[in-house]
């Protein structure tokens, strides 16, 4: 009797013991995969919640850089300023040096100005992720418009990298869109 | 009595190990459906348009070296671009701007790098050589040193890369 009490006593254990270490494997693997994924859904949310447009509208009543001497000077305050709020709600999901890569190579503003050129409005349809290792994924999107566009017709393919940041949450370090 | 209780714990424990099993592997596919050596793009940060040019030090004579002795220009990608003329005129407003990472020659572009490759260059102004480094926010030019325009998405002795 006292044998059959300590078994059931180690099977209880092992029970509860095992749900929680799978449900803490299964909840890290989400969290991690939501924030890439709700960072991709931003990125590639076409002028979201008009941010290329706001872009444009206080580039444009801008006034000009440096008119006293030739040659090139950083972008007039303005612009600057412009510029960093289109990047604020990547904040949230990109590390510092990713937003930095980004604002580089002009991501995503160049494909909100050729869709914006195109009058078009494009979504995010469906967004699709393979994990490569423990912080990096190959990523599928699929993008959906309301007029048919050569340019998404097939999915845009790429890497994003993760890092934790000081708080130890997951956010992203690097996008790069395979061409 | 007593053997129904020990089967039903055995049920459990099977139970439970495969559920450690099956979690975590479930968490790995999720919402994948290719595998990762479906793309056979090579990974790397540069994407090179342009004609082709010779190796760089194998084939040195032909060609006429237009950055030091490279035969192209080295374009990083540095964020947005506006020339302005010399008369005031606007040139180019919110383009690509992008600067040589060998001689620093910093040029802005109407033309970019998509997902799909480059766009027709258009208007292009440049500077030839620039003590500094742009940030990545992009550059004002004020009276460039060259101004042209291309319809073709290429541009001889320039390559354009992203970061």
């Amino acid at each position: 009797m006292k044998k059959n009490k300590l078994f059931f006593i180690i099977a209880t254990t092992l029970i509860i013991t095992s749900f929680l270490f799978t449900a803490c494997l299964n909840n890290e693997s989400v969290l991690e995969e939501d924030v890439v994924k709700n960072f991709l859904h931003e990125f590639f949310s076409i002028n979201s919640l008009g941010r290329y447009d706001k872009l444009m509208e206080l580039t444009t009543t801008s006034n000009s850089g440096s008119t006293t001497s030739g040659g090139v000077s950083e972008l007039p305050v303005n612009i600057q300023e412009a510029y960093e709020d289109y990047y604020l709600p990547f904040d949230d999901y990109a590390s510092y040096s990713c937003i930095a890569g980004m604002k580089a190579s002009r991501l995503p503003i160049k494909y909100d100005a050729l869709f914006a050129e195109y009058a078009a409005k494009v979504e995010v349809d469906k967004i699709t992720l393979v994990p490569l290792n423990e912080n990096s994924y190959d990523f599928e999107v699929l993008l959906k418009a309301d007029q048919d566009l050569e340019e998404i017709q097939s999915p845009v393919k790429g890497k994003v990298t993760t890092t934790t940041d000081v708080d130890g949450e997951t956010i992203v370090d690097s996008i790069l869109i395979f061409n | 009595m007593k053997i129904s209780k020990k089967i039903f714990t055995l049920l459990l424990i099977i139970v439970c190990a495969l559920s450690v099993i099956a979690v975590p592997s479930y968490a790995n596919t999720y919402d994948s459906e290719k595998k990762t050596d479906d793309f056979t793009m090579i990974e790397g940060l540069t994407t090179i348009h342009g004609p082709e040019e010779f190796g760089e030090e194998q084939y040195g004579p032909k060609y006429e070296p237009v950055c030091g002795t490279y035969p192209s220009h080295r374009m990083m990608a540095s964020g947005l671009g506006f020339v302005q003329k010399q008369d005031g005129s606007i040139y180019i407003w919110a383009g690509a701007a992008w600067q040589c990472t060998r001689c620093k020659l910093v040029m802005v572009t109407e033309g970019d790098l998509y997902w799909w490759g480059m766009t027709p260059i258009g208007r292009y102004a440049t500077i030839n050589y620039w003590p500094d480094d742009i940030n990545n926010n992009g550059c004002y030019i004020y009276g460039a040193e060259h101004y042209g325009y291309t319809s073709e998405n290429y541009l001889p002795g320039y390559k354009f890369y992203l970061p």
